[in-house]
C-alpha cells in the first residue's frame, strides 16, 4: 500500500486537510483530516490514512470520508473515523462501526463539591470497585433469561428502567433514548447471546472505565449553565459498551458479510472492510442485530449508573442525593440520519467508529433541555488529565455529517507503554497529585498518558473546525479500571 | 514460534508452524498468551474437553474461524483451552479436541480475532505462516 506523505495532503483550511481523489484511482470521495498541523504530522506516523483512503472506495459513500484529530490506525476502519453512505442502497459495514458495538461514554453530574468529597475519596473508590464488576472473566450481577435478553436487545436502557436500574430521566438524556428502534434479536446468534448473559453492569478491561471526577472549569457559563454544570461540580463518567455480545455480532456478520460480497460485484481493499448493500437481506440482518447490540450497550451503561449510584449511597448516605444523568453518548455505532449534501439534505446511513455524534441547536433528536445549546460531546482523556464536555454547532453536519472526536487517541503501543511506564510510581505521582486508581499495574502503564495524545491539543482542533464549542474542563478524581 | 508485531491500539502478532496443525496450535497458545499467561497448567490435568467442526472457504477463514470459535467458548465456558488435538485438518475443514482448565479472571479481554492482514501461506523454508491482529 502505498505510503502518504505530507506532499499527498492538501490543507483547505486551518484545521481540515484533505487527500483528494485522484490520490488512488479506486477512491470515490476525497479523504478528509480534522486536525491541527501538529497532529496531522503524528497522524502519518501511522497507517491511518492509509486506512482512511480505503474507507473512501466504499460503495455508495458520500461526499468524504473523514478522520478526527483523535484517529490512530485501526483494522479496516481507522478509529476516528467517519464515512457516510447513501440510504438505502448504500453499504453497511461492520468494520466502520467496530466490534464493540456503541462503545460510548456516560457523564453524571452529583449536587456534591470537590471541597466535600475529597476525605471520602479512599473509600468511595473501594465502593464502586466492590459495586462494579470489571476486568475479564467477572461475571455481572445479572444472569437474563432469554425472553429478559430478547427484551434488553429490543428496548435497550428502557428496560432497565422497568426492572428500577434507573429514572426516566435517565432515558431523557441518552443519544436515542437509550435503544434504536430497529433492533431485531432474532439475528442476533446464539454464541453473543451466551457471551452476553451474565455481562449487563460489567466494564471490561482495556480502556474501559469509571472516573470521578469535578469541573475544574467553565469554558462557556450560558452552555455550561444549559447543561447543568458549575464549577468545582464532581462528575462520573463511565466508559464501557455491548461487552462479549456486541464482540460475538460484529464478529458473526463480517464474516458473513465477507462471502456475500462477491454476489453483489463488491471488492474491497481490506476484508475488514467488508461490506453489502444496506437494504440487501444481509444487510438488514446485520442492521438489525447492530441495533439489538447498541441496545444492549446502552441497557449496560445504564446497569452501571445504578451500581455508581448503590456505591455512592454506601458512602455518603441513603439521604445522600445520586448523581443524576448529564448525556450518554455512542462512539462505535451506524445510524440513519439526515444531512446536506451538494446542498440538498440527504438520508445517509452514517458509520462512526470511535466517532461521536455532535448535532447543533436546535435538532429534534437533542433533549428539549438542552435544544438550545447543542448536543452535549463528551471527550475523556487519558487516565490522569483532563476530560472535556464540549457541544455540538449546526456547522458540524455540513462539515463532518455532524460527527466530532471521542477521546485523546493512542499514540503508543500497549507494548511501547509498558516499556516506558513504572506502574507503582505513576500510581504513587497519581495518588500525590490527588487522583486514586484502582487497577492492575499493567493496566496503568498500558493507559497511562503517555500512551495518549494531547487531549487538549485534540479539542482544541474539533474547536477550530467550528464542530463543537468547549462547554467544561473536567479533573479526575478517582478512577476504576478493569 | 510467533513475533510481535507493531500495532497502536491491539495485539498483532506473526504466528508460523512448519505443519498447518502446528500453526493452529500456535495462534492458539498465542490467544491464550494474551488472556492470560500463568493459566495453563499439566496437558494431563485438564479441567474440560470440547469439540468443534468448521468449513471455510480458505485456511486464512478457517484459522480466523477456528480462533474466533475458541474464543467464544473460552468466554463462554470460562475455560482456557490450553491444549488442541487435531483428528482432522485440511485447508477448509478443522476438527479439534480442545482441552481447558478454568479459570476466575483473565488479564486482558481479546474482543475478537480479525482479518486485518491476515493470509496464511507457506514461506520459502516451506512454513505457514501468517500475521495476526487481535482486537483488544
Amino acid at each position: 500500500m502505498k505510503k502518504i506523505t505530507k506532499e499527498d495532503i492538501q490543507q483547505r483550511k486551518p484545521y481540515l486537510w484533505e487527500i483528494p481523489t485522484g490520490f488512488r484511482p479506486d477512491m470515490q470521495v476525497p479523504a478528509r483530516i480534522i486536525a491541527s498541523e501538529t497532529l496531522v504530522d503524528d497522524i502519518l506516523d501511522d497507517r491511518s490514512l492509509q486506512q482512511l483512503v480505503n474507507v473512501t472506495t466504499l460503495p455508495g459513500i458520500r461526499k468524504a470520508a473523514f478522520v478526527m484529530p483523535d484517529v490512530h490506525e485501526g483494522y479496516g476502519f481507522p478509529i476516528g473515523g467517519v464515512a457516510a453512505t447513501s440510504y438505502p442502497h448504500g453499504a453497511i459495514s461492520p468494520g466502520g462501526i467496530g466490534y464493540d458495538i456503541n462503545c460510548g461514554v456516560r457523564l453524571l453530574a452529583s449536587d456534591l463539591d470537590e471541597a466535600d468529597i475529597r476525605p471520602y475519596l479512599p473509600e468511595l473508590i473501594g465502593a464502586l470497585n466492590e459495586e462494579i464488576p470489571s476486568g475479564m472473566g467477572t461475571p455481572g450481577h445479572l444472569v437474563l433469561r432469554d425472553e429478559e435478553l430478547d427484551q434488553v436487545l429490543a428496548t435497550g436502557s428502557e428496560w432497565a428502567v422497568r426492572q428500577g436500574y434507573g429514572t426516566a430521566r435517565d432515558l431523557v438524556y441518552t443519544e436515542s433514548n437509550g435503544c434504536l428502534p430497529g433492533a431485531d434479536p432474532s439475528r442476533v446468534s446464539e454464541r453473543a447471546r451466551q457471551r452476553g448473559r451474565d455481562q449487563l453492569g460489567t466494564i471490561g478491561s482495556g480502556n474501559h472505565f469509571v472516573e470521578v471526577g469535578y469541573v475544574d472549569a467553565l469554558l462557556d457559563s450560558r452552555l455550561a449553565r444549559g447543561f447543568g454544570l458549575r464549577e468545582g461540580q464532581v462528575t462520573v463518567l463511565i466508559h464501557t459498551g455491548s461487552r462479549g455480545l456486541g464482540h460475538q455480532i460484529a464478529t458473526d456478520y463480517i464474516r458473513l458479510l465477507m462471502e456475500a460480497m462477491p454476489s453483489y460485484g463488491i471488492r474491497l481493499p481490506d476484508r475488514e472492510l467488508a461490506c453489502v448493500p444496506f437494504d440487501s437481506q444481509e444487510g438488514q440482518d446485520y442492521f438489525g442485530a447492530m441495533c439489538a447490540g447498541a441496545n444492549f450497550a446502552w441497557c449496560n451503561r445504564q446497569l452501571v449508573s445504578w451500581e455508581v449510584r448503590k456505591a455512592w449511597s454506601r458512602v455518603f448516605g441513603q439521604a445522600a442525593k445520586p448523581p443524576v444523568m448529564l448525556y450518554d453518548v455512542a462512539h462505535n455505532i451506524a445510524k440513519i440520519e439526515t444531512h446536506v449534501v451538494e446542498g440538498r439534505p440527504e438520508q445517509l446511513i452514517v458509520h462512526r467508529k470511535g466517532a461521536t455524534r455532535a448535532f447543533g441547536p436546535g435538532d429534534s433528536e437533542i433533549p428539549e433541555a438542552y435544544r438550545p445549546y447543542g448536543q452535549p460531546v463528551l471527550i475523556p482523556g487519558s487516565m490522569g488529565t483532563s476530560s472535556y464536555v464540549l457541544a455540538g454547532t449546526s456547522a458540524s453536519s455540513a462539515l463532518t455529517f455532524g460527527s466530532c472526536c471521542h477521546g485523546a487517541g493512542r499514540r503508543l503501543s500497549r507494548t511501547a507503554a509498558k516499556k516506558q511506564v513504572n506502574a507503582p510510581v505513576l500510581k504513587e505521582r497519581l495518588q500525590e497529585a490527588g487522583i486514586y486508581l484502582e487497577a492492575p499495574f499493567r493496566r496503568i502503564a498500558e493507559e497511562a498518558p503517555i500512551a495518549y495524545k494531547d487531549v487538549n491539543l485534540v479539542v482544541r482542533s474539533v474547536q477550530e473546525a467550528g464542530i463543537v464549542v468547549p462547554v467544561a474542563r473536567l479533573k479526575p478524581l478517582a478512577v476504576v479500571k478493569g | 514460534m510467533e513475533r510481535m508485531l507493531d500495532h497502536i491500539t491491539d495485539v498483532a502478532v506473526r504466528v508460523e508452524g512448519s505443519t498447518l496443525a502446528e500453526l493452529f496450535a500456535n495462534g492458539l497458545q498465542e490467544m491464550n498468551r494474551i488472556l492470560s499467561p500463568e493459566t495453563c497448567g499439566d496437558p494431563r490435568q485438564a479441567d474440560c474437553c470440547m469439540e468443534l467442526e468448521l468449513n471455510a472457504p480458505d485456511p486464512t477463514a478457517l484459522l480466523v474461524d477456528f480462533l474466533s470459535e475458541c474464543l467464544a467458548l473460552t468466554y463462554i465456558h470460562k475455560a482456557l483451552f490450553c491444549y488442541v488435538h487435531f483428528p482432522q485438518l485440511e485447508t477448509t475443514t478443522v476438527r479439534a479436541r480442545l482441552y481447558g482448565h478454568w479459570f476466575d479472571r483473565l488479564e486482558n479481554e481479546i474482543k475478537a480475532v480479525t482479518f486485518h492482514e491476515a493470509e496464511v501461506r507457506q514461506n520459502r523454508e516451506g512454513k505457514w505462516e501468517t500475521p495476526l491482529l487481535f482486537d483488544l
